[in-house]
C-alpha cells in the first residue's frame, strides 16, 4: 500500500470510537435527566431518602413508594417508548429513503392504534399481550399499504408517494378508530380513551418488561445490520450491486421495525415526533452513518421523552399534560432549530 | 487465449412482449475495455442489469468464472463486480470518506468497522480518483463530475475486476469528461476491466478502442471504433444520417449528425 494509516486517519474519522464515546455521553445524560426525574414531582423525594429506599429496602415509607410504584415505571416506560420510536423512525426513513418517514407521518403508528382499539372494543381482549399483537398486526397492515401503494406508483416521486400513501393509509386507519369507537359501549370506550391519551401515568412493570424486551431485541436485530442499512439507504439498484439481497433485508428491517412501532404504540398509546426529532437530531448532529445514528437516536429518543414526560408531569401543576403535547411543542421548534442552523 | 471472467450466452430478456434483449452473446476477459452503444432503447441498461446479476435473463446463462451467475450470492459478485449506476442522490446524507467507504460492505457482513487495511484501499481509491481533498464534504453538495469520481472510488473500493459504468457523462462538462476518459484508461492498466455503456458516440471514440454497437436488443455491429462507427451502421440504429470522419488528433472516428431518415 502507498498510503499510510496516519494519512488515512485523517481523511476518515474513526466511527467506533465517535459512536462509543456520543453513546456514553448520552447515557450520562439520560441518568441524570433520569435522576431528576425521579426525585422532582409534586412531592419532592431528597436524594438520600432515594439512597436509603434502595440500599436499606425500606419500602413502606411514602418516598419509597412514589420513587418505585410511580415515578421509575414511568420513565423506565418512557425510555423504551421514546428509544423503540426513534429507532423505527431511523429504519423507516432509510430503508424507505424518505426523511419524513416517521412511524406517525406514514401511518405506521395509527395502525397500531387501530389494532389497539380493535382488540379492547371489537374482541374485548383485555391482556397486555393480546393488545400487542393486536396493535403488531395493524402497524404491519398499515406498512403493507403504504409500501404497496408506493410499488403501484413506482414511476411517480417516491418521497411524495411515501408521504401521501401515508396519510391516506393513516387517515384511513383514524377513521375506522373513530368508527369502531362510536359504536363501543361506555365501558370498553372509557378504557380506549384513557390509552389514546398516550401518557405513561398508568405505567407498570408488565408494560415495561414486554415493550422493552421487543424494543431491545428490536434494536440488537437492526444495529446488527446497520452496514446493510446505510448500503440501502442508497436505493435498490446501488445496494445490489453492492452485495446486498435487497428483497431480504428490506423486508427484514421493516418487520421489525414496524414490531417495535406495533409494541410501543400498544403500551403508551399514540406520541407523536419522537421517531422524527430523535433522529433527525442526531443525524445533524453527527452524521447518517447508521453505526451512529442508530445508538445515538435510540438514546435520544428515551432522553427526550423522560425529558417531555418531566415537563408534562411539574410544568402545569396540578393539571398533568398529556406528554404528546409536550413532544409536539418542543419537538417542532427544535427541529426547525436544527434545520435552520445547519441549512448550509 | 484470453480466459473469460464475465460471459453471457445467447441471453434474452423480455418485458411482458417488448423484447429487450434479443439472444445476446458477450465476453468479458482480463484487462478488457470496450465500449457498447446504442439508441436510447436499445437494450445497453438491460445488459448491464443482466450482466450484474440485478435482473435474471429470460433465456440464455450468465456466468461469472465459469459459475452461473444466478446461483452466486450478490455479496460474492459484487467482490468481482463493480457498476457505477446513474442514481438518485436524494437524501444520502453521508460525506465523501463515509460514501467511498461503503464499497468495503461486500466484503463485510450487516455489522462491522473499517479495519486498517479496509481504510488503506479507501484512501488508495479517492487518491486514484483524485476525491481525496473532498472527504469530509457532504456526496450531496458536490458537482456533477466531482459526484461521477466519488462514485467509481466506491466502486474501486469494491476492489473488482470489472467495472461497468453507466451512461458516465451523462451531466458532465468537457474538462470532467477528459478527466473521466483518463481515469478509466489508468483503472485498465492496473489490470481492472473497463465497460463503458454510453450513447455518447464521440465520447466512446475517444473513450474506447474497442465498441459494440446494440440496437433493438442485439448486437449488430462489434470491432475497433472505425470497423463499428460507419454512416450505414449508425444510420440503421439510430435512424440518422450521420456524417464520420476521422479526427486528425485522436485519429478516432467523429460523427456529425445531419438529418432523421
Amino acid at each position: 500500500m502507498s498510503t499510510d494509516t496516519a494519512l488515512c486517519s485523517m481523511t476518515q474519522p474513526n466511527t467506533l470510537k465517535k459512536t462509543v464515546t456520543i453513546s456514553a455521553i448520552l447515557t450520562g445524560s439520560l441518568v441524570i435527566v433520569s435522576l431528576i426525574s425521579l426525585l422532582e414531582g409534586t412531592t419532592s423525594v431528597g436524594f438520600s431518602d432515594l439512597l436509603s429506599s434502595i440500599f436499606h429496602k425500606i419500602d413502606s415509607n411514602q418516598g419509597s413508594t412514589i420513587i418505585f410504584s410511580y415515578r421509575l415505571p414511568r420513565i423506565l416506560l418512557a425510555c423504551v417508548v421514546g428509544a423503540g420510536l426513534a429507532c423505527s423512525g431511523v429504519v423507516f426513513q432509510g430503508v424507505l429513503r424518505n426523511p419524513l418517514a416517521d412511524p406517525y407521518i406514514i401511518g405506521i403508528a395509527a395502525g397500531g392504534a387501530l389494532g389497539a382499539v380493535v382488540s379492547i372494543s371489537l374482541f374485548k381482549w383485555n391482556g397486555l399481550f393480546s393488545t400487542s399483537i393486536a396493535s403488531f398486526v395493524g402497524s404491519l397492515v398499515a406498512v403493507g399499504l403504504v409500501y404497496g401503494l408506493t410499488v403501484l406508483r413506482k414511476n411517480s416521486s417516491y418521497i411524495n408517494t411515501v408521504i401521501l400513501a401515508g396519510i391516506i393509509v393513516g387517515s384511513m386507519m383514524n377513521s375506522m378508530m373513530l368508527l369502531i369507537m362510536s359504536v363501543t359501549s361506555s365501558h370498553e370506550l372509557q378504557r380506549v380513551l384513557f390509552w389514546m391519551m398516550g401518557d405513561f401515568s398508568l405505567a407498570d412493570y408488565e408494560k415495561i418488561l414486554f415493550s422493552g424486551t421487543v424494543v431491545l431485541i428490536g434494536f440488537l436485530v437492526i444495529y446488527l445490520n446497520a452496514n446493510r442499512l446505510n448500503v440501502l439507504s442508497l436505493g435498490e439498484e446501488s445496494a445490489s450491486n453492492l452485495g446486498i439481497d435487497v428483497q431480504r433485508y428490506r423486508f427484514l428491517l421493516i418487520i421489525v421495525a414496524a414490531l417495535m412501532t406495533g409494541s410501543v404504540v400498544s403500551v403508551a398509546g399514540p406520541i407523536g415526533f419522537v421517531g422524527l426529532v430523535a433522529p433527525h437530531s442526531m443525524r445533524l448532529l453527527f452524521g447518517s452513518d447508521h453505526r451512529v445514528l442508530l445508538p445515538t437516536a435510540f438514546l435520544s429518543g428515551a432522553l427526550f421523552l423522560v425529558i417531555a414526560d418531566t415537563i408534562a408531569r411539574l410544568v402545569a401543576y396540578p393539571v398533568e399534560l398529556p406528554v404528546g403535547v409536550i413532544t409536539a411543542l418542543s419537538g417542532a421548534p427544535f427541529f426547525l432549530y436544527l434545520l435552520l442552523k445547519n441549512r448550509n | 487465449m484470453k480466459s473469460i471472467m464475465l460471459e453471457c450466452q445467447s441471453v434474452s430478456v423480455n418485458f411482458n412482449k417488448f423484447v429487450a434483449l434479443d439472444k445476446v452473446t458477450l465476453k468479458i476477459s482480463p484487462g478488457d475495455f470496450f465500449g457498447i452503444i446504442g439508441p436510447n432503447g436499445a437494450g445497453k441498461s438491460s445488459l448491464i442489469k443482466v450482466l450484474s446479476g440485478v435482473l435474471a435473463p429470460s433465456s440464455g446463462v450468465v456466468k461469472l468464472h465459469k459459475i452461473n451467475l444466478g446461483s452466486l450470492p450478490r455479496q460474492e459478485i459484487a467482490t468481482k463486480l463493480a457498476v457505477v449506476v446513474q442514481e438518485e442522490d436524494l437524501g444520502v446524507g453521508f460525506t465523501v470518506a463515509q460514501y467511498v467507504a461503503l464499497g468495503r460492505s461486500p466484503h463485510h457482513g450487516g455489522l462491522y468497522f473499517e479495519n486498517n487495511f479496509d481504510r488503506e484501499i479507501i484512501q488508495e481509491a479517492m487518491i486514484r480518483t483524485q476525491t481525496d481533498h473532498l472527504a469530509p464534504r457532504q456526496f450531496d453538495s458536490l458537482s456533477g463530475g466531482e459526484k461521477q469520481r466519488v462514485r467509481i472510488a466506491r466502486a474501486l473500493a469494491q476492489e473488482p475486476k470489472i467495472l461497468i459504468l453507466d451512461e458516465p457523462t451523462n451531466h458532465l462538462d468537457i474538462y470532467s469528461q477528459i478527466n473521466l476518459t483518463e481515469l478509466l484508461a489508468q483503472i485498465n492498466q492496473k489490470g481492472i476491466s473497463v465497460v463503458i455503456v454510453s450513447h455518447d458516440i464521440n465520447f466512446m471514440c475517444g473513450a474506447c478502442d474497442q465498441l459494440k454497437l446494440m440496437n433493438q436488443g442485439k448486437i449488430i455491429a462489434e470491432g475497433g471504433s472505425r470497423e463499428v462507427v460507419t454512416e450505414e451502421n449508425l444510420a440503421e440504429a439510430f435512424k440518422v444520417r450521420v456524417f464520420v470522419d476521422i479526427n486528425p488528433v485522436t485519429m478516432s472516428p467523429r460523427i456529425t449528425p445531419l438529418t432523421r431518415i
